[in-house]
């Protein structure tokens, strides 16, 4: 719950930006006051559609917390699922997800490696991370080129922006858990475009 | 040189910090990078994790993407770029003939047992 005076701040904020963008289309824009936290991490939102609703930003050294998937049974298949920390590449910021396994047997050849960039976003509401971008493919365990998923989105400015990754690793033919490894929170010169 | 990020570690999840340093005069350390690492999560048993690996890893972190179209695609291109933006004049065959190490911290080698 936001305080009072804040809130106060916040509708009479909002009913200007609704105001200034009354001749929009209604489309997939970002409304002011949404509860960004609440956001699916797997969904992508587009920066184009967040821009006019807040800004990125770095976040506060006490802001994250980790979180991490269940521990829940996936066949005869041990496994572990891993991201590296968002970092600059070619004016873009990217991530890149993959799975690794210790065992010689139980495990498909390939999995679906689900990599997803997201970078600190504030609006009326409050801060939280966004998805910017995501990436979808099979892949052999290991890592390495060729064998990583690769979440990346290009930058406006050099401007500090908070990110993270995250990583949904699927065993392809069996039950996995459905749940996300984040990395830790980085800081990288690179405003999302 | 490698280190456990002792913020995110836990029996299940390991988080590790990479840094990229040129030595100079025998003993001083310029830093090149930092900000790099991975984390990685034991699923559905023990993290299991062993030096290879992690060697590995510390490897596929620090190299270019795979997909980067800069210059930076060599590695020694963007070392020297990052040394001279530190006042430190060396060229990539310079750097190519030199050796490169890999110093893991006392936490990351007892991870491996």
């Amino acid at each position: 719950m936001l305080p009072a005076s804040a809130e106060a701040a916040s509708n009479s904020d909002y009913k200007a930006i609704k105001a200034r963008h009354s001749d929009q289309a209604q489309s997939d824009l970002i409304e002011p006051l949404t509860n960004l936290s609440k956001l699916d991490p797997k969904i992508v939102i587009k920066v184009a559609d967040l821009a006019s609703s807040g800004n990125f930003s770095t976040a506060p050294e006490s802001f994250v917390l980790m979180a991490t998937s269940g521990w829940i049974t996936a066949g005869g298949c041990t496994y572990r699922q891993a991201v590296d920390n968002p970092h600059l590449s070619s004016g873009t910021t990217s991530v890149h997800g993959w799975w690794e396994t210790s065992a010689t047997s139980g495990c498909p050849a390939y999995s679906n490696v689900d990599t997803f960039l997201q970078a600190f976003f504030c609006n009326m509401w409050g801060c939280s991370y966004v998805t910017i971008a995501s990436d979808s493919r099979d892949v052999l365990a290991g890592g390495g080129s060729g064998r990583r998923g690769n979440a990346r989105n290009s930058c406006l400015n050099s401007s500090l922006i908070s990110y993270r990754g995250a990583v949904d690793v699927d065993l392809i033919n069996q039950n996995d858990p459905g749940g996300l490894t984040y990395s830790p929170e980085v800081g990288v010169n690179c405003y999302p475009a | 040189m490698c280190i456990v990020d002792e913020s995110v570690s836990s029996t299940r999840v390991a988080s590790f910090a990479v840094s990229e340093f040129l030595e100079v005069n025998n003993s001083d350390l310029i830093l090149l990078r930092d900000g790099l690492g991975w984390t990685v999560e034991a699923v559905n048993g023990p993290l299991d994790l062993n030096l290879a690996q992690i060697t590995s890893n510390v490897k596929n972190v620090l190299l270019p993407d795979e997909d980067d179209k800069s210059d930076d695609r060599s590695p020694w291109n963007f070392l020297s770029r990052l040394s001279r933006d530190r006042g430190i004049d060396v060229s990539a065959s310079q750097l190519a003939r030199l050796p490169y190490k890999l110093y893991f911290s006392d936490d990351v080698l007892q991870l491996c047992g």
